[in-house]
């Protein structure tokens, strides 16, 4: 007697019990555990990481280094002045990012040093003695007009403290 | 004998007729008041989350610090191996798997990190009203909302790849329990506590913490109350206990382990800072925890007659301010023994902090929300409590990056930065620390790590390593910019700063050495720990 309520019990269908295939389970349910069930074996959220020595490294999206231009709010303060420039890096070695306004010789340069620190520095110092500290910038006026040195400065003492 | 309750088993209202917190009443539009209670309480949330996610989304693609590229270089590893590094690092799992199946889902750049984070910091507004609702009626709920939403720790927190919002949020499910659980005496929540404090005995070792400040809470609330709560208040206690404490025994062996060889060596012991510390990380800093307290203090003022004393809501009060009390003053203490103090680890005592604060406020009619208002002003600006620049090493890897080739050799000064240098950089570099090569450098090996690096003498690790450049290969060397002077007083961190300027003088010193370029160009400072970089290239 006990065995055949036992064979009734196993036979029986519970409240919870899943009968496969599970028909009855909505579509969109399945999609969206099979969508994050290969999302997680394909593990295609993570980008490789390219070698180094790859060409164009800042072209690939599992390369995380990203130059931190400082030149950017002064290109586009010179852009909206419609004054011309070149963008170009001084001092060899020591590669300054740099902008040069107009002609060589002519028109202001901009030099940018890591920090104002060593912008101050090089003026205290009597190295850079031509040229106008604007927070860890450098401003050679050269041979530039008074109105387009005033603009250049105002360029480049955006994001300047004090 | 212990002194007796005015009241039976508690009860929070539900309705502004029904208890002890009555709740506001604003002269709102017809419309609005038509609208079911509910959906209005909806609403207010709503508004909050999304307030809080304008304010805590501006820097969520920001560039990580060294903590948080070696949290996600652990979680990069296949899920069997991280418990085994874990014993290294020195830190419970938790996050690190979690972390795990999100970047397997997302990836694992800033932002997509950084988003778990935030999810962890954004539940803790409307669990945070669920909390101020059952401790305390719905002015108490929508306060804590309100200050979850705006505060300056989650704001911090929230945007950073680290445990601490997460354990926030434990925090908060923690402290609910247990003041539901034992002051109002319903098992239910006895077991929610339970769970929590688990889950953060498996997310951060100051778990220990709030669960040793919560026993002494308990002995308070023992010694305060009547018969209706001490009633099987120590059988529910040891339940709890015993209950978490099975569920860590699988994590037991680890944490014995790195109890006993790893440390935070670059930590210093506390001394009398912890208030300053409290206002400016938890309340968002010294003007804002002022408004804040004033607004609580205005409504515990009513505790101090001898008739509130012994109500209910002081047992709350009381309840909360000992947790928070005995967790810090305990971690103070053993932060005199091995340093184990930083305002993030505050993370699980931030809500009973916050609620505490909010229950305070509810109490003190128009001054509460007065003073929220004022702090609302304050709090509610945009990258005030997250830092703008944490490192500068995104910047490195972008300008050193594109000049570097397989093979070449990467020398970190402090140790602990190697998996930050290693996830900016490209792929197929030889890596070394000024301990020695560093086999894995997604992560760090704690265990004996100062005893190591004193051994480690530059004279004879060096030299070897550079032997084994070949002519036309590179040495990068990154170094921290040792910048104040309070972040290298620790032995550890000491230490890194003598070392770093050890190898960089041998460095410059060697003849087959060419300087090849330099970064960061461009120093807009940094809120933990920046560094500087040198590429030499062997003759």
């Amino acid at each position: 007697m006990n065995r055949k309520r036992s064979e009734d019990r196993s036979t029986q269908r519970l409240p919870w019990s899943i009968h496969y295939p599970a028909t009855h389970m909505s579509l969109a349910k399945v999609a969206v555990v099979c969508g994050l069930t290969a999302l997680l074996i394909s593990a295609c959220g993570i980008q490789a990481k390219p070698g180094a020595g790859t060409a164009h490294l800042s072209h690939y999206a599992g390369f995380r280094g990203v130059v931190d231009d400082p030149r950017i709010p002064q290109v586009k303060c010179l852009k909206s002045d419609k004054l011309p420039y070149r963008k170009y890096y001084a001092d060899g070695v020591q590669h300054l990012p740099a902008i040069q306004v107009g002609a060589r010789t002519q028109g202001p340069t901009m030099i940018f040093y890591p920090t104002d620190g060593v912008a101050q520095g090089l003026q205290i110092m009597g190295q850079e003695t031509g040229a106008e500290v604007i927070g860890a910038l450098l401003v050679y006026p050269n041979r530039a007009r008074a109105s387009e040195l005033t603009e250049v400065e105002a360029c480049a003492a955006i994001g300047v403290k004090g | 004998m212990a002194a007796t309750t005015t009241s039976d088993k508690l009860t929070v209202p539900e309705t502004k007729d029904s208890g002890f917190i009555p709740d506001y009443e604003f002269p709102l539009p017809g419309f609005i008041r038509q609208l079911p209670a509910w959906s209005r309480v909806a609403l207010i949330i709503f508004i909050l989350v999304v307030a809080s996610l304008v304010l805590r989304t501006r820097s969520v693609g920001q560039q990580y610090w060294m903590d948080e590229a070696i949290t996600v270089g652990i979680s990069s590893h296949h899920l069997s191996a991280i418990p085994g590094i874990m014993r290294q690092d020195g830190s419970p799992p938790l996050f690190y798997l979690l972390l795990h199946f999100w970047m397997l889902m997302v990836g694992n750049g800033e932002a997509a990190t950084h988003w778990l984070s935030e999810i962890f910091a954004v539940l803790t507004i409307p669990i945070g009203y669920w909390g101020g609702l059952k401790l305390a009626g719905k002015r108490a709920g929508l306060i804590t909302a309100a200050l979850m939403a705006s505060s300056a720790f989650l704001d911090y927190y929230s945007q950073e790849t680290r445990m601490y919002a997460l354990m926030s949020l434990l925090g908060l499910f923690g402290t609910i329990g247990f003041v539901r659980g034992f002051v109002f005496r319903e098992r239910r929540y006895v077991i929610l506590f339970s769970l929590a404090e688990a889950a953060m005995l498996y997310t951060h070792n100051w778990a220990l913490f709030f669960g040793a400040g919560s026993v002494l809470s308990l002995v308070v609330l023992y010694r305060i109350s009547g018969d209706e709560i001490r009633l099987n208040l120590i059988r529910d206690a040891i339940y709890a206990y015993v209950g978490a404490a099975i569920l860590f025994v699988p994590w037991l062996p680890n944490f014995i382990f790195q109890s006993l060889h790893t440390a935070a060596p670059w930590n210093t012991s506390p001394r009398f800072g912890a208030p300053v510390q409290i206002a400016q990380s938890v309340y968002g800093g010294a003007t804002v925890a002022a408004i804040l307290v004033i607004g609580a203090a205005v409504g515990y003022t009513g505790f101090f007659r001898k008739a509130e004393r012994a109500s209910a809501e002081a047992k709350i009060a009381l309840i909360l301010f000992t947790l928070v009390l005995f967790t810090l003053l305990l971690g103070w203490i053993a932060s005199q023994i091995t340093p184990a103090w930083n305002p993030r680890y505050f993370a699980p005592i931030v809500p009973a902090i916050i609620m505490f604060t909010a229950i305070g406020m509810s109490r003190a009619g128009v001054v509460g929300p007065l003073t929220l208002a004022v702090a609302l002003i304050f709090l509610a600006r945009a990258d005030t409590y997250a830092p703008q620049h944490k490192s500068d090493m995104q910047d490195i890897g972008g300008e050193m990056g594109p000049l570097m080739h397989k093979g070449d050799l990467v020398i970190v000064g402090q140790p602990e930065q190697t998996p930050l240098a290693y996830y900016y950089l490209p792929g197929g570099l030889r890596f070394s620390s000024t301990i020695g090569p560093v086999r894995d450098p997604t992560f760090v090996n704690w265990i004996n790590a100062l005893s190591r690096y004193r051994a480690a003498n530059p004279a004879k690790v060096l030299p070897p390593m550079l032997n084994k450049v070949k002519p036309g290969q590179q040495v990068l060397y990154i170094r921290p910019l040792t910048e104040g002077v309070i972040g290298w007083k620790a032995p550890w961190t000491s230490e890194i700063r003598t070392r770093s300027a050890q190898w960089g003088k041998i460095l410059s010193d060697d003849k087959q050495l060419t300087v090849e370029a330099w970064a960061p160009h461009n120093y807009r400072g940094a809120c933990c720990v920046a560094d500087s970089a040198i590429l030499y290239v062997k003759k």
